[in-house]
């Protein structure tokens, strides 16, 4: 019972905390341009808004596009309930391992692919397309990392491999851990859909790649698309910091070690969420075909530290 | 702890070394270059912190100020002279030139199996690292056509010899370390004048025209 209670507050926190991240990042990168950017609640007010607002569907459109919305904002919820954030018990923490969370989360990529193609838009089709390509580059590196760490703790399960990295802390196998951190790091930027790989603020028709699939929903609908992209981001982020900074993660499930987990995880988050920002800031977004070749040095440095692991 | 600090930096700066491989234009090489001086000398500054040598502190400031300051300063200054020819040309392409990296730094963590060392070592895994950032240097020299591509290679290379030796001796005596330093500063001025020569020369800063015939 006191299981299944610390694994639904992780999964509620995990939801709660995601639009408030992806208004963190923005506003940084307001703040370092000079400007004032907007209040630190402001996503939860588009999606209310959004969640208001009457949903249009084209005429053309077929069961997909009515149905693709739910299937990937729930494939994203799915994939949050298998995520430990402070403790190693989650909801579904029997049913499945990291494996099954990469796969969910795939499964939400391809139904977002399928709506960008259904409602026969020119920028639908073309969306899909680049958005395959990356997920598909992406694939490999994502999976090398889990076997590095699966292999070093001896087990899929993401509780047991969290709680392994946090027994041995940092210093156990550094190298391949560098490696892996910026492997992880250039992966979550190419799924996440952040800058080196596509611009999530433009509608710029030539460049947009998550936009552009998106680009014909409309209230509830893109409400559920925008909310499951910054749960997806979120989940990222906890994935990342969890491995690399194995701090905040406590078997002791009394309510004091609890309230710790959980204000030193909004600290993590907001900490890895920095250099997200600064890497937006820093640099242009590539050239589409520029893409593979920095997928490519993910998969490198993935493979390097998965052999000297 | 400081263990793992050196082999983080001395894995950064391999990881850099790679990165050099991805870069399509000079003035990010240049760029790569710098930061992964800058790695370098984090690196031998912890390797000072493990063993008490005062001497690698002034090792590791020289580095920071020759390679992370002064020759980049070069570099660039050589880039903006030679106008309209910045983008970094090669025999091999950037994807098959990653590719072909993995078996390099495989390769160096192979044979730095068999070498065994003995005496007191800081970070095991560095010399295997420092290797792989020596070969990757020459593999750069030998794909790229650009002159100033090669001068990178060249640096990198130098990098990675300083990383070696300093994490197996603790450092080489301290006018030997300077000569290297001042050494390889002089050799990259003279490239650059060389630079300026091949370009007033052929029109280019390729070396493959370097041996086309002319009237």
């Amino acid at each position: 019972m006191e299981n299944i209670v610390i694994g639904l507050l992780q999964f509620v926190i995990l939801v709660a905390i995601s639009p408030f991240i992806k208004t963190f990042i923005h506003k940084i990168k307001c703040i370092l341009r000079g400007q004032k950017g907007p209040p630190l609640t402001q996503a939860y007010k588009d999606i209310y808004r959004l969640f208001k607002k009457e949903t249009v569907i084209s005429k053309d459109a077929s069961f997909i596009s009515r149905m693709a919305p739910y299937v990937v904002f729930v494939s994203t919820l799915w994939a949050a309930t298998f995520l430990p954030v402070i403790n190693k018990y989650t909801l579904l923490n029997f049913t499945g391992d990291i494996i099954a969370l990469a796969y969910i989360l795939a499964l939400g990529v391809f139904f977002i692919a399928l709506y960008g193609m259904d409602q026969a838009s020119a920028f639908g089709g073309l969306g899909s397309s680049r958005e395959i390509t990356i997920a598909g580059l992406s694939e490999a590196s994502f999976m090398l990392i889990i076997f590095t760490f699966a292999l070093q703790t001896g087990s899929t399960n993401i509780g047991e491999i969290f709680e392994k990295v946090h027994q041995f802390g940092i210093s156990h196998v550094p190298v391949s851990v560098a490696f892996a951190l910026i492997s992880l790091f250039i992966v979550s930027l190419a799924e996440n859909a952040r800058i080196p790989f596509d611009n999530p603020e433009t509608h710029l028709e030539l460049t947009m790649v998550h936009e552009a699939m998106i680009l014909e929903a409309s209230g509830r609908h893109l409400a559920l698309f925008e909310l499951s992209s910054y749960i997806k981001l979120t989940i990222f982020l906890t994935l990342v910091s969890n491995l690399f900074f194995p701090v905040g993660f406590y078997k002791d499930t009394s309510i004091l070690f609890i309230i710790l987990g959980v204000v030193v995880y909004i600290l993590k988050m907001l900490l890895f969420a920095v250099p997200v920002t600064l890497i937006e800031m820093g640099m242009a977004k590539f050239r589409f075909f520029r893409v593979p070749e920095i997928l490519i040095l993910a998969f490198i440095l993935s493979l390097i530290s998965l052999i000297i692991s | 702890m400081i263990k793992f600090l050196v082999e983080f930096f001395g894995a950064m700066s391999l990881f850099l070394a790679i990165a050099q491989l991805s870069s399509n234009r000079l003035n990010l090489s240049i760029k790569i270059y710098q930061l992964q001086s800058v790695f370098l000398s984090m690196s031998i500054l912890f390797i000072g912190i493990a063993t008490f040598e005062f001497e690698l502190y002034i090792s590791s400031f020289l580095n920071l100020l020759i390679k992370a300051i002064l020759i980049p300063f070069f570099l660039f200054k050589v880039v903006e002279k030679i106008k309209l020819d910045r983008e970094v040309s090669m025999y091999l392409n950037i994807t098959n030139s990653l590719l072909f990296s993995i078996l390099i730094v495989i390769f160096a963590f192979y044979i730095s199996n068999k070498i065994d060392i003995t005496g007191e070592v800081i970070a095991k895994q560095i010399f295997p690292l420092s290797l792989g950032i020596i070969f990757i240097g020459i593999f750069i020299m030998i794909s790229r056509k650009k002159a100033l591509s090669q001068i990178i290679g060249f640096l990198t290379m130098e990098n990675g010899i300083l990383l070696a030796g300093t994490s197996l001796t603790k450092g080489m005596p301290m006018i030997v370390e300077i000569g290297v330093f001042f050494d390889v500063f002089v050799g990259v001025l003279m490239a650059g004048v060389l630079v300026f020569q091949i370009k007033t020369t052929v029109e280019s800063i390729d070396t493959s025209r370097l041996s086309d015939l002319k009237e």
